[in-house]
């Protein structure tokens, strides 16, 4: 059962929001946990133990971080501040090492089941330079779905126990639920504790408000993941796996076509998510923001899978840059080379973490880490010659926020992200190169005819669908963009124009969704990293 | 108050449209145009009204091994096999009731391999919405619905299958390593959901005075001890007869030569032996009419003209 699937939208999720409502305001969070089990069954069978042992571990360690805190604070009593020091000390190191242990569990889930056989190539591949004749045979277990959501939920859990940032949770079942929240355990967004456990865990009735805005926005994501991303799936299946029989154009136009696709998909599933979480009254996290009108790579990450960028900013990248070791390169090369770029070099030796650690989450292999540092390598860049830039911009009088330099700026942007994408869904690294050399190699305009795009599964009307759907997606953006609030504005209009609009929203899905027939549905691609 | 009847009439209404464009999405007729999948095995539709005896039930296997022209030619026996790739229980239901609309039928012969075949129940429930709200099955035809749907014309089915679904294959891909099996006392398990089907069918047939006969087609593949076990118990249990060609290789099956893909499914050689046998078990255990003099299955025999042309040029050219 996937979220884009009839038994999900036509019966499990109605038959979830009747028992929901018909119980008591206590006994809600418990529907939400047995619904969300037996949705993750469903998909994951018998592997739903992994997540029980991720629940049952930031239980026990979240409890452990705070009885640990309470006794140092018991211990400091009455003592001379020399004293304190030296306890605080102590009990610091305890539970840096509680900490360390439940994210070590957590991480020996996530490594046995996504990156043995990753490791296991490269240890024989060392192996092999140093001329040792010994192979390691690695490979991965069985993965349930999301894992590598809810461990980063569970992660984040953690540390902002340890931090003080939040009291560690005694109550289990709040913790289960917060992990396992149906909606959101297949491809996030990675919520934090503080946010949404409370929340989650408050029962609300279900309003005519929240159901309306939550379908609404259902029917929105659907729009988005049916009628586009799964409509694109067979053409750039066709250009990817026989990459070699394209030349430039079919392949720059595979690129292009992926990163709509991955677009449509990922974001559609979100809106789907958090249109399900918005009808039990619960407010997830945005993990999208127009990512499309970003002026430069950094701000297209902090519009693009916004809560995976944030859980690398606050758990990787501030603590590697705020760190002692990091502090002290800064405060000497700032003194050498400048107060831009004296900095610069502990926030790259951060800013590096992030990306390899970005690239290595997206799946365990070379053409992911290359993903990684290509997107670092343009941030690093920008960061290096921001100033030469900006510097520019002001002797030649140019506004960079004017709309035709704006413009130039977005396609540019664009058009990095598109290339990133063509390694990220090759098949390899290699076949990655390939497909970027014979793009400017072997450009030949004339290879895009009808003729190719009908090979391409792409027929005329395939091509008006895919043409509408994506200008009304682009319109709603624009307006979104504008700070408008199209939801509340289509919410004051009248009833008949209202439901004209979501009628008209529900059948177009329905009959122009590629879906069933000779259409495969694209696996929900951020499940599966 | 107000909160609940909006919901209500919203959804209401929904229905109504649903329902409308499922009337228009609806293929007025089985043909490819039309979007209809597995064209041969929807050929059934086109069958003139009460003309087809024995419905055969099941997936490759059994396209690949019964032939119903050579079934009529050599019994007059008049078939038709709605088997389709991979076919799970729940879409031989649908068969089998699409079917019971426009056919008398005296006998329904259902292939074991089904029975193994694992059904989700997602899939189970789609297909329930589906032919429920038949616009979630055809939505595609949108790209070219004809005036026929538009003005919510009647149904007319005109295609039937030249082969009355058997599909004639004619490569040989040997068993590699042929072993006889070995006996057993195990029995497979039959999952619960594709018990629930089996016994639908079952009690669907009993309810109209329709025989069921159990048929496991020769396989070196998929077929096993455990597996006869299995349906031979389920057999005894419903009261069906139950007919295995794979013990003691009762066709003769040559798994050198009669096989087009290493002892999974049949070619026509092996398709020719397996409807002998199983037409001559039909005739010896039931009372079936012989249509061979029937005027109303002349047109039978030019198919089976072309049929046996198709064998001949096939074997001329081997």
């Amino acid at each position: 059962m996937q979220y884009f699937e009839l038994t999900f939208l036509i019966l499990f999720l109605p038959l979830v929001m009747l028992i929901y409502q018909l119980v008591g305001k206590k006994k809600r969070p418990f529907i939400l946990l047995i619904a969300s089990y037996i949705f993750i069954y469903t998909l994951s069978g018998k592997l739903l133990v992994y997540l029980l042992l991720a629940t049952l571990c930031i239980h026990h360690f979240g409890i452990w971080l705070d009885a640990n805190k309470k006794e140092e604070k018991e211990q400091i009593k009455d003592l001379d501040k020399e004293e304190k020091k030296q306890i605080k000390l102590k009990y610091l190191k305890q539970r840096k090492g509680i900490l360390f242990l439940g994210i070590l569990i957590l991480m020996i889930m996530i490594t046995l089941t996504k990156y043995m056989a990753f490791i296991g190539v490269n240890i024989n591949h060392l192996l092999a330079l140093f001329k040792i004749n010994l192979k390691f045979k690695l490979s991965n277990l069985v993965a349930p779905i999301g894992i590598s959501f809810y461990t980063f939920s569970a992660i984040s859990y953690l540390v902002d126990v340890y931090r003080g940032k939040i009291k560690a949770d005694n109550n289990l079942f709040k913790l289960a639920l917060f992990l396992a929240f149906f909606p959101q355990i297949m491809e996030g967004p990675i919520s934090r504790y503080e946010d949404t456990a409370e929340n989650l865990y408050e029962g609300k009735k279900i309003t005519y408000h929240n159901m309306c805005f939550g379908i609404q926005r259902i029917c929105y994501g659907l729009l988005k993941k049916l009628v586009i991303a799964d409509r694109l799936n067979t053409p750039v299946k066709l250009i990817f796996n026989g990459y070699d029989k394209y030349g430039g154009v079919i392949l720059l136009l595979g690129a292009i076509l992926y990163t709509i696709q991955l677009y449509m998909d990922f974001s559609g599933i979100i809106d789907i998510v958090i249109g399900t979480g918005e009808i039990f009254g619960i407010k997830l996290p945005e993990n999208f923001r127009q990512p499309f009108f970003s002026k430069n790579i950094s701000e297209f990450w902090s519009r693009w899978h916004i809560t995976l960028g944030t859980w690398f900013k606050d758990y990787i990248f501030y603590p590697i840059s705020l760190s002692k070791m990091s502090r002290k390169i800064t405060n000497s090369l700032r003194k050498k080379i400048g107060n831009h770029f004296g900095p610069l070099v502990a926030g790259t030796i951060a800013l590096g973490t992030v990306w390899l650690c970005n690239g290595l989450w997206h799946g365990a292999a070379y053409h992911y880490v290359f993903f990684g540092f290509y997107h670092f390598a343009l941030i690093l860049m920008a960061n290096i010659f921001n100033p030469a830039i900006n510097n520019f911009y002001e002797i030649c009088h140019i506004n960079p926020e004017q709309f035709f330099i704006k413009a130039i700026r977005i396609i540019k942007t664009t058009i990095f992200v598109i290339f990133g994408e063509l390694f990220f869904r090759a098949q390899s690294l290699k076949i990655g190169l390939v497909m970027f050399k014979k793009i400017f190699t072997e450009f030949n305009i004339s290879s895009l005819n009808w003729k190719t795009l009908n090979a391409l599964k792409l027929f005329n009307y395939e091509l008006i669908i895919i043409g509408i759907t994506l200008l009304i997606v682009f319109i709603i953006s624009i307006i979104k963009e504008k700070g408008i609030n199209i939801r509340e504005k289509i919410a004051k209009k009248p009833i008949y124009i209202r439901w004209m609009i979501y009628y008209a929203l529900v059948l177009y899905v329905i009959i122009f969704g590629a879906y069933g027939g000779l259409y495969i549905p694209v696996e929900p691609m951020y499940a599966d990293f | 108050m107000k909160n609940i009847i909006k919901p209500i009439v919203f959804i209401a209404i929904l229905g109504g449209m649903l329902a409308f464009l499922s009337l228009v999405f609806e293929p007025k007729d089985n043909l490819e145009s039309y979007d209809i999948r597995s064209l041969e095995a929807n050929g059934i539709l086109g069958e003139p009204k009460n003309t087809i005896d024995i419905l055969f039930l099941g997936d490759s296997e059994l396209y690949s091994s019964i032939s119903p022209l050579q079934l009529f030619n050599e019994y007059g026996i008049a078939s038709y096999v709605t088997s389709t790739a991979g076919q799970k229980l729940f879409e031989s239901w649908d068969f089998l009731k699409k079917t019971m609309k426009n056919q008398n039928l005296k006998m329904v012969v259902l292939d074991c391999n089904l029975f193994f075949r694992k059904m989700k129940y997602n899939e189970i429930l789609n297909n329930k919405l589906e032919n429920f709200l038949a616009i979630f099955k055809y939505h595609n035809r949108w790209k070219h619905l004809t005036k026929k749907d538009l003005l919510l014309s009647d149904k007319s089915y005109t295609y039937s299958d030249k082969y009355k679904g058997y599909l004639i294959r004619n490569n040989i891909k040997s068993v590699n390593k042929y072993y006889e099996k070995q006996s057993t006392d195990k029995i497979f398990d039959i999952n619960i959901e594709n018990v629930f089907y089996i016994n639908k069918i079952i009690n669907e047939c009993q309810k109209r005075g329709i025989e069921v006969l159990f048929v496991s087609t020769p396989s070196y593949i998929e077929w096993t001890y455990a597996k006869h076990n299995a349906i031979e118990l389920l057999a005894k249990k419903n009261n069906v007869s139950y007919f295995d060609l794979n013990i003691d290789n009762i066709a003769n099956i040559d798994w050198k030569a009669d096989t087009v893909d290493a002892g999974d499914h049949l070619n026509y050689l092996g398709a020719r032996k397996t409807t002998t046998q199983v037409g001559k078990y039909i005739k010896d255990n039931y009372n079936l009419v012989d249509h061979r003099y029937d005027v109303n299955y002349q047109n039978w025999y030019q198919l089976i003209n072309n049929y046996y042309e198709k064998i001949r040029s096939i074997e001329k050219s081997s």
